[in-house]
C-alpha cells in the first residue's frame, strides 16, 4: 500500500464512519430532465441592434410564432461580451449557445414595439395646432397635401414642399450668401442613426436642395465634447480610456456605471479594471453609481472642470511630471522614432500679434511650415526631431513664444489654491489626483463626457481636460487614451473593396445645396452681408466651429426669421420642446402658423412636440427597421452593426421614414429616386434598396479581398445579417504596446484656428489654449442670479433614455416618480423632508415646476439634481381626440418633474438656453434655482 | 476512505456556503481539523468565537465590500466576471454526472464545486477518473488563487488557516486519487 493512502487511512479514521454534514448535501439528481438547459423555449433567433439608447449594442431576439418574446444581448457584438466570452465572427450562428449582456432598457424594447400608445395611422390636426384634435388620413392624402399644399386647415393657403423648393431665387436678394428659397424647408432629427442619417442627408441636401438637413440633437447631448476634441486631434473627436489595460482613470462629469456609451461595455470593462487594481476617480457634484465604485470622489462645483484640470497642470508643470521628451518631438516621424504614434505642436512658435503660428517664410527660413527653436535659434520644424519647449524670442521683428511657453504662462495665472477655490475643494485634492495621474506612466487617462461641456465654457473645458493626456503622452498606447477606436467598415462606400460609392456617385441629378443654415453652424459671420452692414454683434450668434449643428437655435431662429423665414419643418424622432433646456420657450413658435406654416412630425408616439404639429406620420419602431449603427471608441475592434426588422410591422398602416421620403421624392420627381434612382436600371424604390447597398459595402469590406464568406452578394449580406453585423475578432484589439487601430499624427496643444477666430457677438478672439472661463451669456457677461441660492444639475437614470422611455411600462415600474434630490443641510434649512411636495423655480421661470423632494447625502450641499425622463405632459399622459373618439390617458405616465422648463434662458437672447458659443452645446448645468416646500 | 474524503470536502464546502454555526465549530470542526493536522501538518488555533467567524464569513462571502472574495471560478479564470464560459463548463460537468445543485447560486461557486467532489466520493460506483477530471479542469485551476485571496482578505485566523489547509488538501487528495487509479490499473 502506498504512503499517501496509508497516511490518509490512519489520519482520517475518525471521519470514516458516517456522513458528518448530511444535511448539507447540495446536489440532487437531474436525470430525466431536459438537456436543453435553462431556456426551454424553442424560438427563432434574429439578431439586430438596439436603439433604446445610442450605445448600439447588439441584440438577439427570440421570435415565437411571429411574436417577439425576449430580447437578449448578441454574443457576437463587442458591446455585449468581453474577451473569450465573445463569439468569434466565423462561428456558425446555429452553434451559438451563449448570450451577450443587455441592459434593462434593451430588454424593455419589447414593451415599446408592442406599446398600445403607438400611433397607428397618419394623423392630421382637426382643429387649431395643439388642440389635441386629430383625424386619421391616408398616406396618399398626407403625401399629396404635404407636397402640393393648399388650404389644408381652413386657415388659408399653405405652401407645399413643391413650391418651397425653389433652387434659383435667393431667399434674400440683399444677402445672396444665404442661399436659395429651398432652404426654407428645415429638417430636425432627434436621434439620427447611421444609415438613416445618410439617407435623409441625401434626400434633404442632395435631392431637395436645402442646406437645412439633419439638424440633429447633438448640441443638447455633448457636442462641445466632440468639437473640443476636434480642436485637439486632426479629424477625430471622441476619446475613451483603454479601460481594461489602464491603471488610473479620471472621469470628469460622467458616470460610466449608469450613463455614457456604451454603458454596459464601459461598466463591464471597469469591473475588470477594478478587479486588476485600477484606480478610478469620479469628478461630479453628485455621488453617482460610479462614484460609489470609485477610489476617489471629487464633488467640484458645476462648471469648474477646466479649473480643476488647470490646477492639475499647475502641479504637473511645477513638479516636472510632464513627458518633456514627448512634447519636444516636432513631427510625426520624430514622435515615431520616440516610440509614439503621435506628437504635439507644443514646441511651435506662436506670433503674439496674430495669434497664429509663425511660418517659415515670416522667419526668413524659406519654404516650409512651422518654426521651432533649437538652442535659441529659430529653425524649420521639420528639419529637427526635437525643439525647445520654453522659448520667448523676436524673429524678424515678430514677438513669438512657443505654444508650451504660452501654456505655462496660462497655467501659472493662478495658484493651486486659487484653482481649488474655483472648484470649491481643498488644494490637496487636486494635488493628489495630479500625483495619481502622473504615477502610472502612459496607463492613465483623463476622460470626460457631458458634465464638463454642457456649459457656456464647454469647448474650453473639453480642450483643457484632453490636453492633460498630451502632457503624459498616453495617446494610442495600450492602457492609455484611445482617440480612434476600432471604427467600422464604410457603409457609404468609397474604399477600395466597397462595391457602391454612395458618397460620390450613385446619385444622378444630385443637387448642390448652398447657403447659410438656419442654425448658422459652421458659418462665419464675417463673410455675411449683415456683418458688412452692422458689424458686431450679430443679431443672433454664428457658430463657425460647431460642425455638429445647433439644435437649440433652430426654433428660436425660425421665430426670429433669422437669417431668413422658414416655411416648413419636418421633425423626426425628435422632441425639442421636452428635451431641450428651456424648450418650453419653443411652444409659441410651434403654435404660430405665420412663422411656421407647415409642420410634420415622424414619430411613434405622441411626444410633446409632435402634439403641436400639423401632421404626425407614424414611423416604424427600431425593431421593425434598418440601420448601420457604429460604436464608441471604447470598442477597440472594427464593428459595423446591422439593424434589421426582427418582426413584421406590428401596425401595417405605419411606414418607414425612408419609404415616405421616397414616395414624396417620386411625386416631386426629385433626382435620385425611382427605377433609375441609383443609375440606369438601378432602382431606389424602397428602404430595402438603400440598405442592401449599405449592407453590401459592409459585407465586402473596405479593402479588396476583404469580403465575408458567401458565393454571391446576397449570401454575403445574409452572412452579416445572421450575425447582427460584421465584427473583427477580439484578438485584434492590440498591436504590441499600442491599440490596433490607433490615432496617428498631431495633437493640438495650441489651436491657431480657434485663437484667430472672432466671436460673432462680442467681436473678441477665442482662446487657443486650455482656459477656465466662468459662466457667461452670449454677450460675454457673467450670469448671476443672486436671489436664487441653489445650483441645478441633471443626471440620467440607468434605466431611462432622455425623453423617449416615459411610456415604457417595464421601465416606469422601476421608479414611478423621480425627485428633486437635495442635500440634507439644504433640506433642513428649508424644512424639507423626503416626499414633500416642492416648487423649483429660476430667474427665467419663477412659476417653476412642481414635484417631490428626496433628501440625500449623495449630492454636494448647494446643488440640486433632477434626473431626466420624467415630468412629461404628453407621451400618453393626456387624452387626445382622434376622429371624435377620446384616447385614454395612461396614469403611470407624466409623474415626477423635469428641470428643462426652468433652465436659465440667455439674458440677452431671452428665447434660448445659455449656450457654448464655440461648440454650440446647450447649457444644462448653469441654472440657479430656489426650492420651496408647498 | 471515500466517506472520510466526502466529509472533508463537505466541511470545506459548508464553511464557504453557509454562515458557520455552533454545531459546525464545536462538533464537526474538531474531527476534521485533527484529521487535517495529521494529514497535512497544518495547525488550527481557533482564536475566534463563532460570532467573529460569522462576521468574517459575511465580509468574505456575502457583502460586496473590498473583502468580498467573489468565490466563482469564472471570476478567477474568465476576465474577472461572473457567469463566464467556466460557469457553463461547470454546469455541464454537473449535468454530465446527472446532478444539479439545489442552491440558488451560480454553479461555479467554490463551495458547490467542493460539494460536487463530496458527491462524487459518495457515489456507489467508483469514479476516480471523473474526480480527477473535475479537479484538473476546475478546482485545481483556481484553488491556489482563491486561497491566496482568502488568506489576504480574511480577518480571522480561522479562515486564514482554512485557506492553507484547503490548498494542501486538494494537492494531497489529487495525489491520493492518482495513487488509487494506479492501484486500480494494477488490479485490472
Amino acid at each position: 500500500m502506498n504512503i499517501t493512502r496509508r497516511k490518509f487511512l490512519k489520519g482520517t479514521a475518525a471521519l470514516a464512519g458516517a456522513a458528518l454534514l448530511s444535511d448539507k448535501i447540495r446536489f440532487v439528481s437531474s436525470l430525466g430532465e431536459s438537456a436543453q438547459g435553462p431556456d426551454p423555449i424553442v424560438a427563432d433567433i434574429k439578431r439586430s441592434v438596439c436603439l433604446m439608447c445610442h450605445s448600439a449594442c447588439g441584440i438577439q431576439c427570440k421570435i415565437k410564432d411571429g411574436v417577439l418574446i425576449k430580447i437578449d444581448g448578441n454574443p457576437y457584438h463587442p458591446n455585449c461580451a468581453e474577451g473569450k466570452m465573445r463569439v468569434l465572427f466565423e462561428t456558425n450562428p446555429k452553434n451559438v449557445t451563449q448570450l451577450g449582456n443587455i441592459c434593462a432598457k434593451g430588454q424593455a424594447g419589447i414593451k415599446e414595439v408592442y406599446n398600445p400608445l403607438r400611433i397607428k395611422h397618419p394623423l392630421k390636426r382637426d382643429g387649431p395646432r395643439g388642440s389635441g384634435k386629430w383625424k386619421v388620413i391616408t398616406w396618399e392624402q398626407a403625401i399629396q397635401e404635404i407636397v402640393e399644399g393648399g388650404d389644408l386647415f381652413g386657415e388659408g393657403q399653405v405652401e407645399g414642399l413643391r413650391t418651397i423648393r425653389d433652387l434659383s431665387t435667393p431667399v434674400n436678394p440683399d444677402a445672396p450668401e444665404l442661399g436659395p428659397k429651398a432652404n426654407q424647408f428645415v429638417m430636425m432629427i432627434g436621434r439620427a442613426e447611421h444609415g438613416r442619417k445618410e439617407f435623409t442627408d441625401r434626400w434633404v441636401r442632395d435631392a431637395y436642395g436645402s442646406i437645412n438637413y439633419r439638424n440633429d440633437h447633438t448640441s443638447i447631448c455633448e457636442t462641445s465634447h466632440h468639437v473640443g476634441l476636434d480642436l485637439c486631434f486632426k479629424g477625430k473627436h471622441h476619446i475613451k480610456p483603454d479601460i481594461v489595460n489602464a491603471e488610473y482613470i479620471i472621469f470628469f462629469g460622467t458616470s460610466p456605471y449608469e450613463a455614457n456609451f456604451p454603458m454596459q461595455a464601459l461598466y463591464r470593462k471597469l469591473n475588470i479594471f477594478r478587479e486588476r487594481g485600477g484606480k478610478m476617480v469620479i469628478i461630479d457634484p453628485r455621488f453617482s453609481n460610479s462614484a460609489a465604485k470609485a477610489d476617489t470622489w471629487v464633488p467640484i462645483l458645476p462648471g469648474s472642470d477646466a479649473a480643476f484640470a488647470l490646477g492639475m497642470m499647475r502641479w504637473i508643470l511645477d513638479n516636472n511630471k510632464h513627458d518633456k521628451t514627448y512634447l519636444e518631438n516636432t513631427t510625426e516621424a520624430a514622435g515615431n522614432a520616440d516610440g509614439h504614434k503621435t506628437y504635439t505642436n507644443a514646441s511651435y512658435l506662436v506670433r503674439l500679434d496674430t495669434k497664429k503660428f509663425l511660418r517659415t517664410e515670416d522667419a526668413g527660413l524659406g519654404e516650409g511650415e512651422y518654426v521651432v527653436v533649437v538652442d535659441g535659434v529659430p529653425t524649420a520644424h521639420d528639419t529637427v526631431d526635437r525643439a525647445d519647449l520654453d522659448a520667448t524670442l523676436t524673429v524678424n521683428g515678430i514677438s513669438c513664444k512657443t505654444g508650451f511657453s504660452l501654456l505655462r504662462e496660462r497655467v501659472n495665472e493662478r495658484t493651486l489654491s486659487e484653482y481649488a477655490k474655483i472648484c470649491g475643494i481643498e488644494p490637496a485634492v487636486i494635488e493628489n489626483v495630479a500625483k495619481g495621474f502622473t504615477s502610472h506612466g502612459r496607463k492613465a487617462t483623463a476622460d470626460f463626457y457631458r458634465g464638463p461641456v454642457q456649459h457656456t465654457n464647454g469647448t474650453y473645458a473639453a480642450r483643457t481636460i484632453a490636453i492633460l493626456n498630451f502632457l503624459i503622452g498616453n495617446i494610442s498606447w495600450k492602457g492609455g487614451c484611445e482617440a480612434h477606436g476600432g471604427s467600422h467598415w464604410h457603409e457609404m462606400g468609397g474604399k477600395a473593396g466597397n462595391p457602391h460609392d454612395l458618397k460620390k456617385s450613385l446619385h444622378p441629378g444630385k443637387v448642390k445645396a448652398t447657403g447659410i443654415p438656419i442654425d448658422r453652424h459652421r458659418a462665419k459671420y464675417e463673410d455675411s452681408t449683415e456683418f458688412k452692414k452692422n458689424g458686431y454683434p450679430a443679431k443672433r450668434p454664428w457658430f463657425p466651429f460647431a460642425y455638429n449643428f445647433n439644435w437649440q437655435e433652430v426654433i428660436p431662429s425660425i421665430d426670429a426669421e433669422y437669417p431668413y423665414p422658414t416655411k416648413a419643418l419636418f421633425i423626426l424622432m425628435a422632441n425639442p420642446v421636452y428635451s431641450t433646456p428651456g424648450g418650453t420657450a419653443f411652444i409659441p413658435t410651434l403654435m404660430n402658423t405665420k412663422k411656421l406654416p407647415l409642420t410634420v412630425s415622424f414619430d411613434i408616439y405622441m411626444g410633446e412636440t409632435s402634439a403641436l404639429c400639423d401632421y404626425i406620420l407614424p414611423d416604424r419602431h427600431y425593431l421593425e427597421r434598418f440601420a448601420t449603427p457604429h460604436v464608441s471608441p471604447a470598442i477597440l475592434t472594427m464593428t459595423s452593426g446591422v439593424r434589421q426588422p426582427v418582426i413584421d410591422p406590428v401596425h401595417p398602416d405605419t411606414m418607414l421614414v425612408e419609404d415616405v421620403l421616397i414616395k414624396i421624392a417620386e411625386r416631386m420627381n426629385l433626382p435620385g429616386y425611382g427605377n433609375n434612382g441609383f443609375g440606369e436600371n438601378d432602382p431606389l424604390n424602397t428602404a430595402e434598396d438603400w440598405y442592401t447597398k449599405l449592407f453590401e459595402n459592409i459585407a465586402f469590406g473596405d479593402k479588396e479581398n476583404n469580403a465575408v464568406p458567401g458565393a454571391t452578394a446576397a449570401e454575403k449580406v445574409a452572412y452579416i445579417r445572421d450575425r447582427g453585423g460584421r465584427f473583427e475578432n477580439v484578438d485584434k484589439e492590440y498591436n504590441g504596446e499600442y491599440t490596433n487601430h490607433p490615432y496617428k499624427g498631431i495633437c493640438y496643444i495650441y489651436h491657431e484656428g480657434l485663437a484667430s477666430s472672432t466671436d460673432s457677438m462680442t467681436g473678441a478672439l477665442y482662446d487657443g489654449l486650455p482656459i477656465y472661463e466662468p459662466i457667461k451669456d452670449i454677450m460675454g457677461n457673467l450670469v448671476e442670479d443672486p436671489e436664487y441660492d441653489l445650483h441645478l444639475i441633471t443626471h440620467k437614470l440607468v434605466f431611462h433614455t432622455q425623453s423617449r422611455t416615459a411610456s415604457n411600462p417595464w421601465l416606469m415600474e422601476l421608479l414611478k416618480e423621480n425627485h428633486a434630490q437635495i442635500n440634507t443641510i439644504d433640506a433642513d434649512s428649508r424644512g424639507i423632508k423626503t416626499g414633500d411636495n416642492v416648487k423649483v423655480s429660476s430667474a427665467t421661470n419663477p412659476a417653476g415646476v412642481y414635484g417631490k423632494a428626496l433628501v440625500t447625502e449623495s449630492i454636494r450641499p448647494g446643488i440640486v439634481t433632477i434626473p431626466n425622463s420624467y415630468g412629461h405632459w404628453e407621451a400618453g399622459s393626456k387624452s387626445h381626440s382622434i376622429d371624435g373618439k377620446k384616447t385614454k390617458r395612461v396614469p403611470y405616465i407624466g409623474k415626477g418633474l423635469t428641470g428643462n422648463p426652468i433652465m436659465r434662458l440667455d439674458p440677452y437672447l431671452k428665447d434660448v438656453t445659455l449656450q457654448d458659443p464655440i461648440g454650440g452645446s446647450a447649457s444644462f448645468f448653469d441654472t440657479k434655482i430656489k426650492i420651496e416646500k408647498v | 476512505m471515500e466517506q472520510a474524503r466526502a466529509n472533508i470536502y463537505r466541511f470545506f464546502s459548508t464553511i464557504f456556503l453557509d454562515p458557520p454555526d455552533e454545531h459546525l465549530i464545536s462538533t464537526v470542526f474538531p474531527y476534521v481539523s485533527s484529521a487535517l493536522q495529521e494529514l497535512l501538518g497544518v495547525h488550527f488555533s481557533l482564536l475566534e468565537n463563532v460570532a467573529e467567524i460569522r462576521e468574517d464569513y459575511t465580509n468574505l462571502f456575502v457583502l460586496t465590500t473590498n473583502k468580498y472574495l467573489k468565490p466563482y471560478e469564472s471570476v478567477y479564470l474568465d476576465e474577472g466576471l461572473v457567469r463566464g464560459l467556466s460557469t457553463i463548463r461547470v454546469q455541464n460537468a454537473y449535468s454530465a454526472a446527472g446532478v444539479k445543485p439545489v442552491l440558488s447560486d451560480l454553479p461555479d461557486h467554490m463551495g458547490l464545486e467542493l460539494d460536487f467532489m463530496a458527491y462524487l466520493c459518495e457515489e456507489k460506483e467508483q469514479n476516480l477518473d471523473l474526480q480527477k477530471q473535475f479537479l484538473d479542469n476546475h478546482i485545481r485551476l483556481w484553488v491556489n488563487d482563491f486561497c491566496a485571496r482568502l488568506a489576504e482578505k480574511s480577518d480571522t485566523s480561522f479562515y486564514r488557516e482554512i485557506s492553507s489547509a484547503l490548498r494542501l488538501f486538494i494537492e494531497y487528495d489529487y495525489n491520493l486519487i492518482r495513487e488509487l487509479q494506479r492501484a486500480e490499473t494494477i488490479i485490472a
